[in-house]
This record gives C-alpha cells, sequence and structure tokens, in this order.
C-alpha cells in the first residue's frame, strides 16, 4: 500500500508511514515555529514531481516562495508543480502573480470548502497545505470556523495528503477537541525559562498508529536547512588516549578541541547534521586532574558514548570510573570499543565481559578515525534517544 | 641557586608583594609545576582547571579569528585571577586580592612571567 | 524599583516610572505625540543599559532608526552594544529592503504567530544582556486594521503573559477614532494601566489611570516634538511643581 511523509526525516519517524488520504494537523503554541514544517513538506512533494496546493490566509504568496528561499527550498526549478490558494490578496486589495486560485471573499468558509472541492475534483493526487486553520477562525468566528470544519475537512481528505496548522491561541476551547476529524495531530511547542529556549514536537494521536503519545523531539528552523531534529549534547567520554577526540572529529562535520601538549584540556565540540538530526557533541577530558569539569560538560546530556581502547584492558577500569562519573541509569548509553583494527583488540563481546556493563548496554567495535563507523555508533545512541528504548 | 630554586623565588616574590596572595606555576596540560599559596588546599585540580579556561578562552577567541596567547583576567568579588604564558607549555597564575587594580597587577606578573621565561630558557 | 519613563516631571507623579513588568496602554488621536513619548521609554532603558525591542506595524525599521539618531547622539553607543532590537512587520510588507544592525523581520502584520516568534526570537537573543528589558509595540491598531480586535486582543493576551515573564515592560500605543468604544474598553481592561493624550484648543492634554496611580488627577498639559516631550502643566492633586 502506497503511503507518504511530510519529507521531514525525524518528523516522519514519528508518523510512520501516513496512508494516503490522510489529514494532518500541526498545533503550535504562539510563537513557536510552525510555518517550516510546510514550506519543507511543499519541497518534499515538489522534489517528488507533485503538485502542492498552498492555501494561505495571512500574507502573500510571493512571501511564501520567499520564505521557502530563506530556509533552502528555492533554486533550481522543481520536478512538481507549486500552486497557491490566494485567500490574503483579496483582504488587501492586492492580488499575486503566481500560478494558482484565488479566494475572493476570505472571510467566507462555505466558499472556501467549496473552491478545495472544486480543486481537489481537479488534482486529486495533490498535496494540500493549508497556513492557517487558526486564521480561518480569526477571519470569520469561531463558531462559524466549527460549523465550516466538517465540510472543509472533507475537502483536505480528498487530497492524497493535507496538512494544516493551527496557533493555539486563547480561544477559550480545546484545540484538540475542535480538530477531532484530523486523522495526525501533533503539538508544536516552546520549552521556556524566562525565554523560549528550544521548541518540540510531540505526536499525539495519529489514526493508523497505536495509541499514545510519542516522545517530545527538539526541533531547529535553520535558515538554511529547514527542519532538523535537534539532540542538543551527546557526551564522549572515556580514558585517556582511548581515542575521544579522534572519535568527535571523524564523526563531526565541524569540531573543535581544546588540547595542549597532547591532551584535552577543557573539552572537544563537534557539531553535526545527521539523517535530519543536527547533534552537538561535547568531548571530554581523560585525565583524572579534569574530572571537576564533567559535572559541567555533561550536564543536561541527552546520551553517552564511552570510548575504550579494546586494545588495552588495563585502561578498563578508568574506562568503568568515567562511565560511573557521566554515565546514570536511564540515559541513553553505548560503549564504541575502538581501535579495533590494533593487534590484540578485543572483540566487541570481549569489550563488554570484561567492562562488566549491565547487559542491556550495546558494546560496538569502531575505528574512531573512520567517518562512517563513527557515525554508525552515533545513530544507534540517536535511536535510543530518539525513539526512547533508553539503557535501563 | 639551582633553576628551580630560582623559580620559586620569583613565585614566592611574587606572591608575597602587596596585595597578592599567591602565584602558581601550570602546564598547559594542566600540572601544577610549582605553586607559592597558602590558600590553595588542591592545587592538582585548581591547576587542571586553570589550564582549561586558558585553553577554553583560547579557543573561543578563535572563533573570533584572534590567535595569540591572551591573558584572562578572572574576577570575583573577593579575588582576581590573572592568567598569562610565562613559556610556551607554562602559564603564570597569579592570585590577588580584588581591592588591587589591574594596571597594578599586570605589571608585576608580566615582569614575573618575563623572569620565568628566562629561567626556564636557560 | 520602578521603570522611568524618561520623561522626567511625569515619572516624579509616578514615584519614579512605572511599576516594573507592567504592560501600559497609550491611547489617543494620530500626531499627538504617542510616538514620540513609547521611543523615548525605549531611550531612557537604553541609557540605563537596559534592552529595548521596538516592534513596528507601520513604521520602517530604518525610520525608526533615525528618529532614535535624531534623539539621542548616543545612539550609536547602544546600537553597537547590541541594545536596541527592531521587530519589523513593514518593510518586508511593502518590499524595502532592510539594512538596520539588531532587526527581525515579520512579512506583515496579519502574520500575527510570525510577530510571536520574531519577539521570542528577539528575547531570546538579548536575554544574556540584564534581567530586564523594555519592549514597545506601535501600534496595536495596525494589527487589528490587518485582522479585527479579537483576533489582536489574543494576541496581546499571550503577547503580554510572554514578555512579562522574560522580565519585560511594556507599552503599547493604540489610536482613537479607529475603533469602537467597546473595542478600546477591551484592550484597557487588559492594561495594567492607560496614558491617554489628547488635543484640546491648540493645546494637548496627558491623563493617567491605573499604573500604579491611586487616584485620578486630572489631564495635565504637555508638548512634543519628533524628538522631544515634557510636561508643561501641573496634575490636579499632589501638586507637581
Amino acid at each position: 500500500m502506497e503511503r507518504e511523509g511530510l519529507g521531514i526525516p525525524q518528523v516522519d519517524r514519528l508518523l510512520s508511514a501516513i496512508p494516503l488520504r490522510s489529514s494532518v494537523v500541526l498545533v503550535n503554541d504562539p510563537g513557536v515555529e510552525a510555518e517550516p514544517f510546510l514550506y519543507q513538506c511543499a519541497h518534499h512533494h515538489l522534489q517528488q514531481g507533485r503538485r502542492v496546493i498552498y492555501a494561505v490566509f495571512n500574507r502573500s504568496p510571493e512571501t511564501i516562495v520567499s520564505a521557502m528561499e530563506e530556509y533552502g527550498f528555492g533554486g533550481a526549478a522543481p520536478k512538481g508543480e507549486l500552486r497557491f490558494l490566494d485567500a490574503f490578496s483579496a483582504l488587501v486589495g492586492g492580488g499575486s502573480d503566481l500560478p494558482g486560485y484565488t479566494l475572493d471573499a476570505p472571510t467566507d468558509l462555505e466558499a472556501l470548502a467549496g473552491v478545495l472541492e472544486e480543486i481537489a475534483d481537479e488534482s486529486p493526487e495533490a498535496v494540500l497545505l493549508l497556513d492557517s486553520l487558526s486564521t480561518l477562525a480569526d477571519h470569520a468566528s469561531l463558531d462559524a470556523f466549527k460549523a465550516h470544519l466538517p465540510r472543509i475537512h472533507a475537502a483536505l481528505k480528498r487530497f492524497r495528503l493535507s496538512v494544516a496548522l493551527f496557533t493555539r491561541w486563547p480561544y477559550g476551547e480545546e484545540p484538540a477537541e475542535m480538530l477531532a476529524p484530523f486523522d495526525a495531530l501533533l503539538t508544536l511547542k516552546g520549552v521556556e525559562e524566562r525565554v523560549m529556549v528550544s521548541q518540540y514536537v510531540r505526536l499525539e494521536r495519529a489514526a493508523w498508529a497505536a495509541p499514545g503519545r510519542s516522545r517530545p523531539l527538539l526541533y531547529k528552523a535553520l535558515k538554511p536547512g529547514g527542519v532538523l531534529a535537534y539532540v542538543p549534547k551527546v557526551v564522549v567520554t572515556g580514558a585517556h588516549h582511548a581515542g575521544k577526540t579522534t572519535f568527535v572529529h571523524a564523526l563531526s562535520d565541524t569540531a573543535v578541541s581544546v588540547n595542549r601538549l597532547g591532551t584535552t584540556v577543557a573539552l572537544d565540540h563537534g557539531h553535526l547534521t545527521l539523517d535530519g538530526v543536527a547533534v552537538d557533541v561535547f568531548g571530554t577530558p581523560g585525565q583524572s586532574r579534569f574530572d571537576p569539569l564533567l559535572k559541567t560538560i555533561t550536564g543536561q546530556a541527552l546520551g553517552v558514548i564511552l570510548v575504550v581502547d579494546a586494545s588495552r584492558p588495563d585502561t578498563f577500569d578508568r574506562a568503568r570510573e568515567m562511565m560511573a562519573l557521566t554515565w546514570k541509569q536511564g540515559l541513553p548509553i553505548i560503549v564504541a570499543a575502538n581501535k579495533q583494527d590494533l593487534p590484540g583488540a578485543l572483540a566487541p563481546q570481549e569489550v563488554a565481559r570484561l567492562l562488566e556493563v549491565p547487559a542491556h548496554v550495546q558494546v560496538m567495535g569502531c575505528r574512531a578515525q573512520d567517518k562512517e563507523g563513527s557515525r554508525h555508533v552515533l545513530k544507534a545512541l540517536l535511536d535510543q534517544i530518539l525513539l526512547g528504548a533508553e539503557a535501563q | 641557586m639551582d633553576r628551580n630554586g630560582s623559580l620559586q623565588g620569583v613565585l614566592d616574590g611574587l606572591a608575597a608583594s602587596p596585595g597578592m596572595v599567591g602565584a602558581v606555576l601550570v602546564s598547559r596540560d594542566g600540572f601544577c609545576m610549582m605553586k607559592a599559596c597558602n590558600r590553595l588546599s588542591n592545587p592538582e585540580v585548581f591547576s587542571a582547571m586553570a589550564a582549561a579556561f586558558v585553553g577554553a578562552a583560547e579557543a573561543a577567541l578563535l572563533e573570533l579569528g584572534e590567535g595569540g596567547a591572551p591573558r584572562i583576567l578572572v574576577e570575583t568579588p573577593h579575588t582576581r585571577l590573572l592568567a598569562l604564558p610565562a613559556t610556551e607549555g607554562m602559564l603564570l597564575i597569579a592570585i590577588a586580592q580584588t581591592d588591587m587594580e589591574p594596571a597594578a597587577l599586570e605589571p608585576r606578573v608580566e615582569d614575573a612571567a618575563v623572569r620565568i621565561s628566562v629561567l626556564v630558557k636557560g | 524599583m520602578k521603570v522611568a519613563t524618561g520623561i522626567r516631571r511625569l515619572d516624579d507623579l509616578l514615584e519614579g516610572g512605572v511599576p516594573p513588568l507592567s504592560a501600559t496602554l497609550v491611547y489617543g488621536p494620530p500626531f499627538v505625540g504617542k510616538e514620540t513619548f513609547a521611543r523615548l521609554f525605549i531611550l531612557q532603558g537604553l541609557r540605563n543599559g537596559e534592552p529595548g525591542i521596538l516592534v513596528l506595524t507601520n513604521e520602517a525599521a530604518a525610520d525608526a532608526r533615525d528618529r532614535f539618531l535624531a534623539m539621542d547622539p548616543d545612539f550609536p553607543k547602544y546600537e553597537a552594544a547590541g541594545l536596541i532590537r527592531y521587530v519589523d512587520a513593514y518593510s518586508k510588507a511593502i518590499g524595502l529592503d532592510v539594512d538596520v544592525p539588531g532587526v527581525e523581520l515579520v512579512d506583515g502584520p496579519m502574520n500575527l504567530n510570525g510577530l510571536a516568534t520574531a519577539v521570542a526570537n528577539t528575547q531570546r537573543a538579548i536575554v544574556g544582556l540584564g534581567p530586564t528589558h523594555r519592549l514597545v509595540v506601535d501600534s496595536l491598531s495596525t494589527l487589528i486594521t490587518y485582522t479585527n480586535p479579537q483576533t489582536t486582543f489574543r494576541f496581546l493576551q499571550v503577547l503580554i503573559g510572554k514578555t512579562r515573564r522574560a522580565g519585560a515592560t511594556a507599552l503599547f500605543t493604540l489610536d482613537h477614532g479607529m475603533h469602537t468604544d467597546a473595542e478600546v474598553q477591551m484592550f484597557k481592561h487588559i492594561a495594567s494601566g492607560v496614558l491617554s493624550v489628547k488635543p484640546d484648543q491648540g493645546k494637548y492634554l496627558l491623563n493617567i489611570q491605573g499604573i500604579g496611580v491611586a487616584e485620578d488627577r486630572g489631564w495635565v498639559d504637555y508638548k512634543f516634538s519628533d524628538t522631544g516631550f515634557e510636561i508643561t502643566g501641573s496634575f490636579a492633586a499632589g501638586r507637581i511643581r
């Protein structure tokens, strides 16, 4: 059976494969970036050669094109076709030169439903993006919105896939109830400490998936770059000379180390993007005199990679000590049995046995200089972090 | 006097001057090479952390396109730390009371650093 | 500690200024100095090393910057320190290029989530500069014109909550003559207090309600220009000399 996605890798993992003719709504708190999800979805489907209908109600179609370019979704002519349902220009007395349809009376939700039905008849294999449902409620009224939503939603369902935004302004009603007809609902919220420091997306429900909410997925919307899941801290630790710095540099797109006289004195810091996830990696020093730094470096880590020199079992005591200093039960962890290319290097199973790691902790062989292998280790950790298969 | 004795003499002299609390010679990789400070309960940790903050500051400045060996001034309501390079592999960390102005502190510490450098180079 | 407006005799009456974390409505017809007052409020904060965010719905950041430069020769210093930020919901809408430091651009005054996001981004950028900052929205009337009073009210409810949490003291301007009495009352209700201004037979009059002041002091004369604002009369009680 054919399935669909939004074209945002880690969000599509949350959604699993979307059945055709499904309706998805993203409910964002005010001030949380939601529009980039639509831009990226549009870009993805255009690249697949599909027709994308972008229904916009509070800014001009030209603004959407310009915004898509800022996020890196412009450039070469796409294989598909982007058309706009312009429900903005009539409000301000202008018009758009971009291809598409115009709604002459944007506050008339009955007319909107009719236009959506006509477009669906004409382009049933198109993807419909709607920016935004809350603007409909603002323009018409909340009561009118609720009254017309069933017909509007039925029209959305006639498209290959429809994705709509809804901003959670204080309407006095819970959006989840109003938006019950939608097949899937994701929430986009901010993490606030005096100001919003980060934002996350969470799948609240999907008709085709098992009941229950997903873990929150931190994300960033980058210009350019689009929507990326975000893991703000993965810690790479281990005994002196285990290969931590090499490992951090190998897997990162960019990395900086504070090394003096052959040893890390403060930390290593690397940044990379992998499978739609932006990751910041922090490598600790290995020598015991720097242990007071560990609490600061490892604070709020979302996962740990313990790098062990598999050719030096005499360092395993220190490795165990560093694991105790940087890891606690419940935090995802992978042990990287490094230097597998050296003579006498112990196999991962043997490292696991001698290191006495808990049974559920995965031990993977690697050679830190090898980017592919290092990233393979990181991917395994990210799976634990993002999908919740935590170490016990 | 042997070289180590002379180096200790420089540190002792700096630490004993008015307004000063102590002085420590730290290797770039965080070892305590020599010290003149009664207040330090754990000179090994102090030295490791000093090397860390100097190294981290240099790395941060590199991101601004600034190289070279900076002097790092750390202030609390009660204490001033001034860290500057003595030799390529060693830092001189001077610990002063907070009422000692940087303008008075810096020349003294620079002078000590130069003397350390001359002694080490032989 | 009260937040000084920068208008001396007004701050005397208010015993230092407006309450911290308050949201004051500045209400009056066009061309009576509301904009000058609001910008002086930001400027007073900048002079104290306090960051300021100016949310613009009907003026370009470049023009706002020019006005600040005319108001205070030290303005470039505040700009260099990163203290002044703009959320500009005007320039992009009319196709203007923007080359002013510290600007977050928003597509237009109808994109209220874009506006909220831009304010959030700006607050995140300045949070390290100090525990408090000042925020001015000029003007609510433009937002109401492009959306409607209820939508703008909801936006303002959210914005006031967020700015308070972020440590901001806020001013919002609202034009008299563009909205019904009921709509104006709705916005007065959500504000901490109202500073009303009006022309009267060749003079200009100012009145304060709320803003930490217990009694209505009546209307007092003021004068203004593009770069200055000054109380020239006396309040009815607690005579300011």
